[in-house]
């Protein structure tokens, strides 16, 4: 015990026996009156004008202690007046708090979602969120922290989509209005009927999966309720130690496990996924003096991963089907293959959305991080300097699932995409070969220095300058190879080399070690500038501007699709019959008359890590009491970014692609290049209110204008990528957002005052209403051609635009989001003439309110709270995107809307 | 919702009257409620409430849906707000039961930190509480790490004369309870940081860990006023 804190040894001492009290409080007294003249004499560590004044050292030492334990005193709610006025007071040795709580949703509280049929009983849902903290401070320098937190939720999909009839799968189109051609002969078949003896025998193995329709909706005819189940734990735990007044360390340790069961449009072809992180971190600081401040940190991170078909460990399955050539690594590669039919739900498909296309997938990442900061004051001048490293490490990384293989069947043999799979006539047909198990690492490091000037009360100034230090992901295997010379259009002669080979080096690839596919950017240098201004001399009115260069590395996702997956150690073939004729046949697609192609994935070696400047202008003003005003302007230009180029691409023209190709003797390049770049201007303006007569706010406007040339897909035309220029798809426009509470000022003593009411007060007391309202803009999109119309192997044809394509608000339905007949199919072998991202999906509206109330047990700080949240509580029909592919039947309508109104109960027990 | 009904729901918020201030009736007979009063809203005495509401999945810490982050700003120079720190005490320990001679001692005990030397400085005490345990963490231990020096350049009491007032000591905040201790000279040059002139007085503490990195608490200097003098 601290015998600077007279009263409380004191009261203690009184509270032991009243001799004994008396004994030793003048003991006290007498130790105290020592103590302080001491501490007055001499040097004191918490700051130096204490040493020289007497008034600062009995500031330092003013101490109020309210702490029933120690003083023995309990004869009134003393916790209760403690955490009323002084939070620190709760800070006891040996106090513990925490919480326990279940946040509740069931399918029975829920709206029905907008394309849920009528009639029918909602999808089930169960979801199920639980959990408990735990804190105590074990000693006045000890605080540990720990929480537990599940998640459990089993929730119906609701998934429209397109799937044949059981007419058609027998072969029978006579009432789809489709006239199908015999491929053989070129006329229609006998009363629109593919004999039963004409339908493939892999066709007809994979029928047995397909759905029947469940829906009336001619276009929409199936419904797939399957349930999404999401589990999680979460477990994290945190250790504060105050060695001393300038030591102190921080610990802490998380891991989350999930494992989740997603849903494909079609059932029987959905998959899990496992997932398992956990993180340690350190983090140590340490005063050398007042002016000179360290702290170090180090922090581990590992993160599993694995997304398996549904149908992994289904040992057989694949070859079960009769297609040749398809040779899987292990049974965690079992599963249909992906089978693509223009105008109806893909087999399969879909990968990353619940889809079986691409799987597995599975990563062990490692991260280890040390981080070193140095502050140190001088005058005006803040000073900061420090550095970073990291280890990172990726194993087991599998991407594959084409090994399975992929077949589109477009439709262009018989006129109908699933007709053509009935006779197992494909248009092409892509497998992958070998293993794509990757093993990377990387070790990036950054230094740093800034300094953070206050010139006068109205100017300050800041400016920094880092390096960064970030080498590209390098293979822990011999197996990152390139073609060389690597040109956008590969001349006629060209061969595969292996980095680090004296082939390599001979080829003037040098320094470029094996497993290393990108010579390391060194001149990462990153300077900043800001200048504050402060008109009236005080933070109540501040104007800022900085001006910033970064640059953004090359991401893991690069790295991952070109190391490693190269011929001769993974490789992708690809056939492609003719679209006269069909040559391929789906029993054994890859050693039919069609020669494969084989696609190259290369990345430029001499890539470097993209450039960023953005530059920003700020005014913060506080309007009124309470009331902050923020309007900034930020600007953003990236060049340098990184886009994939597809090259060895044949010109538009008859017949098959792979003899227009530059380079005849390779399929398709997929180089990865710095060609691209964006444009981002953004207006923000935020107003807030601070919580004041039982009432805050958060509100935000901001105004997004941001243009690029990435593409995320193939373009519309590979050989001009100016045309792909366009506004960004991923962030809407304009965005709103209002975030409020209010904690109703009702009950005993509050304005509204209920005493009056007596005991029935207390039911109207402690309620607070809160809420998250967001209206957004939609997201910009553009119209697609079906399949490759123009005939170069590029996947990405937009057609042609002789309107807007916008319809008057007034208009829109899910059944036409957009003007059709505005877009038309271009000239055949010639590319369209519409723009990228030139419509916009359904914006959003979303109301989440919640209304709480919260009930003091007792005066401790005991306490229940009850809580009723609406999420989308007014039940907006929030659509999804239109379907974008010009001439199919879904063209311009939409098959699809984001939550409808969820309400959640909860429990909360406060201790 | 409909447009009457949040009217009437805002309007009744805003009608709610702000704290009176005791001045009048001597500490030693407030009751605990007054006590609060003065040290949480009071001319000396203010709470800055941040808020923020977290949606989504899994969203919130250990369940807190709405966090508040509320930072109590008080003078503790200023008299009212140590007699109400003492009246807590007295009150905690029902001193009024306590015979002559143990309210004899009491007093004695509690007297210096009632009547703290203050003639030379202002002082400004800054506690925080979080109902999200990681915000109040990160706000603790930035508040344990910080030097005079590291405050030199974030820390401040502004008026009209002064702006921007240049933090003279720092005493980080310990687990008793009064909080985080900013001290500012009551004179500069010779010339008092306070005069009638003024209207307000600004206590401001930049770049604080977490969602809401400015503090900016506004008081007004008339409020002070007992006796015709400002106490501060």
């Amino acid at each position: 015990m601290n015998i600077r804190y007279p009263i409380i040894l004191l009261l203690s001492a009184m509270f032991l026996s009243p001799v004994a009290g008396r004994i030793l409080a003048a003991q006290a007294v007498q130790n105290t009156e020592k103590e302080t003249q001491q501490a007055n004499g001499r040097k004191n560590s918490v700051t130096e004008p204490v040493e020289s004044d007497p008034s600062l050292a009995s500031i330092a030492q003013y101490e109020v202690r309210m702490n029933e334990q120690d003083s023995g005193f309990v004869r009134v709610g003393s916790q209760t007046i403690a955490s009323v006025v002084n939070p620190f007071t709760v800070r006891k040795r040996g106090r513990m708090y925490g919480s326990v709580y279940e946040y509740h949703r069931n399918d029975n509280f829920d709206a029905r979602n907008f394309f849920d049929p009528v009639g029918h009983r909602l999808p089930e849902y169960k979801r199920n969120q639980f959990g408990l903290s735990y804190g105590v401070f074990a000693t006045e320098k000890l605080n540990i922290f720990g929480t537990f937190e599940g998640l459990r939720i089993n929730k119906g999909s609701t998934i429209l989509s397109h799937v044949p009839t059981p007419e058609q799968k027998r072969g029978d189109f006579s009432a789809t209005g489709i006239t199908i051609l015999d491929p053989l002969t070129g006329l229609p078949f006998s009363n629109n009927v593919i004999p039963e003896s004409r339908i493939h025998p892999v066709a007809r193995k994979v029928l047995v999966r397909m759905p029947d329709p469940n829906q009336s909706d001619p276009d929409r005819n199936f419904i797939n309720n399957q349930p999404v189940i999401n589990n999680a734990n979460s477990i994290s735990a945190r250790i504060d130690y105050e060695f001393s007044r300038k030591a102190k360390l921080f610990a802490g340790y998380s891991i989350r496990e999930a494992n989740d069961i997603r849903v494909n449009p079609l059932p029987d072809f959905g998959s899990t996924a496992e997932r398992r992180n956990q993180s340690v971190n350190l983090s140590y600081s340490y005063n050398f003096s007042p002016n000179l401040i360290t702290a170090f940190r180090l922090g581990f991170g590992r993160e599993a991963e694995q997304e398996l078909s549904s149908d992994a460990g289904s040992d057989g399955l694949l070859q079960s089907l009769g297609i040749a050539g398809l040779k899987i690594l292990d049974a965690n590669d079992e599963g249909f293959p992906s089978f693509d039919f223009a105008g109806y739900a893909s087999l399969a498909g879909g990968g990353g959305g619940g889809g079986q296309a691409g799987l597995p997938r599975t990563s062990y990442r490692n991260n280890l991080e040390v981080t070193g900061n140095v502050t140190w004051v001088r005058k005006s001048h803040r000073f900061n300097f420090g550095g970073e490293i990291e280890f990172n490490q990726v194993n087991d990384q599998r991407t594959g699932g084409t090994r399975r293989g992929r077949f589109d069947f477009t439709g262009y043999f018989t006129g109908d995409g699933f007709a053509d799979f009935l006779l197992g006539i494909p248009n092409t047909a892509t497998r992958g070969v070998g293993s794509d198990r990757s093993d990377l690492r990387r070790r990036p490091w950054k230094l740093y220095v800034a300094d953070e000037w206050k010139l006068n009360p109205r100017f300050s100034f800041s400016a920094s300058l880092a390096y960064n230090y970030t080498p590209f992901y390098r293979s822990m295997h011999d197996n990152v190879s390139f073609f060389h010379p690597l040109v956008f259009e590969p001349p006629v002669s060209g061969e595969i080399i292996v980095t680090g080979s004296e082939r390599a080096e001979q080829l003037g690839l040098k320094g470029l070690k094996k497993g290393q596919a990108v010579y390391t950017d060194k001149n990462d240098w990153e300077p900043r500038l800001g200048l504050a201004y402060s008109p009236l001399g005080n933070s109540r009115l501040v104007f800022r501007s900085s001006f910033a260069i970064t640059y953004s590395p090359l991401d893991l996702r690069r790295a991952l699709g070109n190391i490693g997956l190269n011929y001769p150690f993974f490789y992708i073939e690809r056939a492609e019959s003719p679209r006269t004729s069909p040559e391929l046949d789906l029993s054994n697609p890859f050693n039919s008359a069609t020669p494969t192609e084989l696609t190259i994935r290369a990345i430029d070696p001499t890539i470097r890590n993209a450039y960023v400047m953005s530059w920003n202008l700020s005014q913060q003003y506080e309007i009124f009491r309470n009331w902050n005003l923020e309007v900034a302007y930020q600007g953003r230009r990236a060049v340098r970014n990184d886009g994939t180029l597809a090259s060895n691409v044949a010109l538009p023209g008859e017949g098959t692609i792979r003899d227009r190709r530059p380079n005849p003797h390779f399929g398709r390049f997929d180089i990865v290049t710095d060609n691209a770049s964006a444009s981002v201007n953004i207006l923000n303006a935020q107003l807030r209110k601070r919580l004041s007569r039982s009432f805050s706010l958060q509100s935000e406007f901001s105004w997004n204008r941001t243009f690029t040339d990435e593409t995320f897909g193939d373009p519309n035309n590979p050989r001009n990528l100016r045309a792909e220029r366009s506004i960004a798809g991923q962030a809407p426009g304009k965005r709103l957002s209002l975030n409020y509470i209010i904690d109703l000022p009702i009950g005993r003593g509050k304005s509204l005052n209920t005493a009056w009411l007596g005991r029935v007060s207390w039911l109207l007391e402690g309620w607070r209403l809160s809420g998250i309202t967001t209206f957004q803009d939609g997201r910009p999109f553009n119209p697609r051609l079906r399949g490759d119309r123009n005939n170069d192997g590029v996947s990405g044809d937009r057609p042609d635009r002789i309107g807007s394509g916008v319809l008057p608000a007034a208009e829109r339905s899910i059944d036409r989001w957009f003007v059709t007949e505005h877009f038309l199919a271009p000239e055949q072998y010639s590319y369209g003439n519409s723009g990228r991202n030139i419509l916009l999906t359904p914006g959003e509206r979303t109301w989440d309110i919640s209304v709480v109330r919260r009930a003091r047990l007792t005066d401790d700080g005991k306490a229940l709270e009850i809580r009723l949240q609406m999420f989308n509580a007014f039940n907006h029909a929030n659509l999804e995107r239109p379907y974008a592919t010009y001439g199919t039947s879904t063209f311009g309508k939409i098959f699809g809307a984001n939550d409808s109104r969820e309400i959640e109960i909860a429990l909360k027990y406060s201790f | 919702m409909s447009l009457s009904i949040a009217t009437l729901l805002f309007t009744s918020i805003l009608a709610a009257g702000a704290a009176e201030i005791p001045t009048e009736e001597p500490f030693w007979k407030w009751p605990l409620e007054k006590a609060v009063q003065v040290l949480n809203s009071s001319a000396w005495a203010r709470q800055e409430t941040f808020t923020r509401v977290v949606g989504g999945v899994g969203s919130g810490v250990s369940g807190e849906k709405e966090i508040y982050n509320t930072f109590y700003v008080r003078f503790l120079s200023a008299r009212p707000i140590r007699e109400a720190f003492v009246r807590i005490q007295q009150l905690q320990h029902n001193y009024e039961s306590f015979t002559e001679e143990e309210k004899r001692r009491f007093d004695g005990l509690t007297q210096p930190n009632l009547e703290m030397d203050t003639s030379r400085w202002v002082v400004v005490t800054v506690a925080f509480r979080s109902n999200d345990p990681n915000e109040e963490s990160s706000v603790r231990r930035y508040l344990q790490a910080q030097t005079r020096e590291t405050l030199k350049t974030r820390a401040f009491l502004s008026t009209q004369r002064f702006p921007q007032v240049e933090i003279a000591a720092y005493f980080p905040p310990r687990e008793e309870g009064v909080g985080a201790k900013f001290v500012f000279p009551r004179e500069l040059g010779g010339i008092p940081l306070v005069t009638g002139n003024g209207d307000k007085i600004t206590f401001e503490l930049t770049d604080v860990p977490g969602a809401n990195p400015r503090l900016r608490s506004t008081f007004s200097l008339k409020a002070m006023v007992v006796n015709g003098k400002i106490i501060l």
